[in-house]
């Protein structure tokens, strides 16, 4: 059965260059969601499962940072898996996203990366 | 670092921001232009605020959209958009500010990079009027050239 992924993330050229990344990384993919900025991702994770979050940084309306935050804070969606995939280049506030477990891919990317990341995920079950 | 130093720092993250995002290789022109009276292009800022705040602008002339937007996306030129080509400039102009950012300022410096909006020739030429840039460099494409002018905000 293939991962249900949620796509957040205020660029819909960007979006679709992870659904091509992801397309091509031969992961097996289930449905794939998208939200444009993390208050429609969370209101995406009210109504669907999800597998895995892939997520941007610098978004309108609410952050990847809130957004992940609310996530550890909620039951059903704390242990949810997250990737930040994001132009972001602070040591700092990465270190801040990978201490919440997310683990992050830097814009820009390329599919291997973005196969390589979510694979190591599947392989220890877990996140760092 | 100098302001020849941030014009090459510019002049680098951009060249190799358009090849990774989307194989586009270009060629420096240099510092020393003033934005083209002819031609076609679209003008995109995006502000940023942390240890210093300010502005990166972007003219690109609008023939090479096409080929950055097709390539990004992995479609034909045929099945682009309009506002495709207006978000795949955009994202690129938050590359490359997201990258240039810690290579001036550090890599523990904190930004907020807003999102990008377009602005009009007159606001670029008003803005060119009333303050100097940080950096500006020139890149050629094969289709048409890509204009960045790095700010800092006043205070």
């Amino acid at each position: 059965m293939g991962m249900n992924i949620l796509i957040v993330d205020d660029s819909s050229v960007m979006r679709q260059m992870i659904i091509k990344a992801l397309n091509m990384s031969g992961l097996p993919i289930g449905e794939l969601h998208q939200a444009g900025n993390g208050r429609e991702g969370l209101e995406v994770l009210d109504r669907n499962w999800v597998d895995l979050v892939i997520l941007d940084i610098n978004m309108p309306v609410m952050n990847g940072e809130e957004m992940m935050l609310e996530m550890k804070q909620h039951p059903a969606y704390g242990d949810i898996p997250v990737v930040v995939v994001s132009t972001e280049g602070s040591a700092t506030r990465i270190e801040r996203m990978k201490a919440l477990g997310a683990l992050f891919v830097h814009k820009p990317f390329t599919p291997e990366i973005i196969r390589d990341t979510i694979q190591s995920l599947l392989v220890t079950g877990d996140q760092p | 670092m100098t302001a020849k130093a941030l014009n090459a720092t510019l002049m680098k993250v951009a060249s190799e921001m358009l090849e990774s995002l989307a194989f586009m290789f270009s060629t420096p022109e240099g510092t020393d232009f003033d934005p083209p009276d002819i031609g076609e292009f679209r003008i995109l800022f995006v502000e940023f605020h942390g240890p210093f705040s300010g502005k990166l602008v972007l003219m690109a002339a609008e023939e090479t959209l096409p080929e950055l937007t097709a390539s990004m996306l992995g479609v034909e030129e045929s099945e682009i958009m309009s506002e495709h080509m207006e978000d795949a400039l955009k994202e690129t102009l938050n590359v490359v500010c997201g990258n240039l950012l810690p290579r001036i300022a550090g890599e523990q410096a904190v930004f907020n990079i807003s999102s990008p909006v377009g602005m009009s020739r007159i606001e670029l030429d008003a803005l060119l009027q009333v303050r100097q840039p940080m950096a500006k460099v020139m890149l050629d494409l094969d289709s048409g050239s890509w204009m960045f002018w790095l700010f800092q905000s006043a205070g």
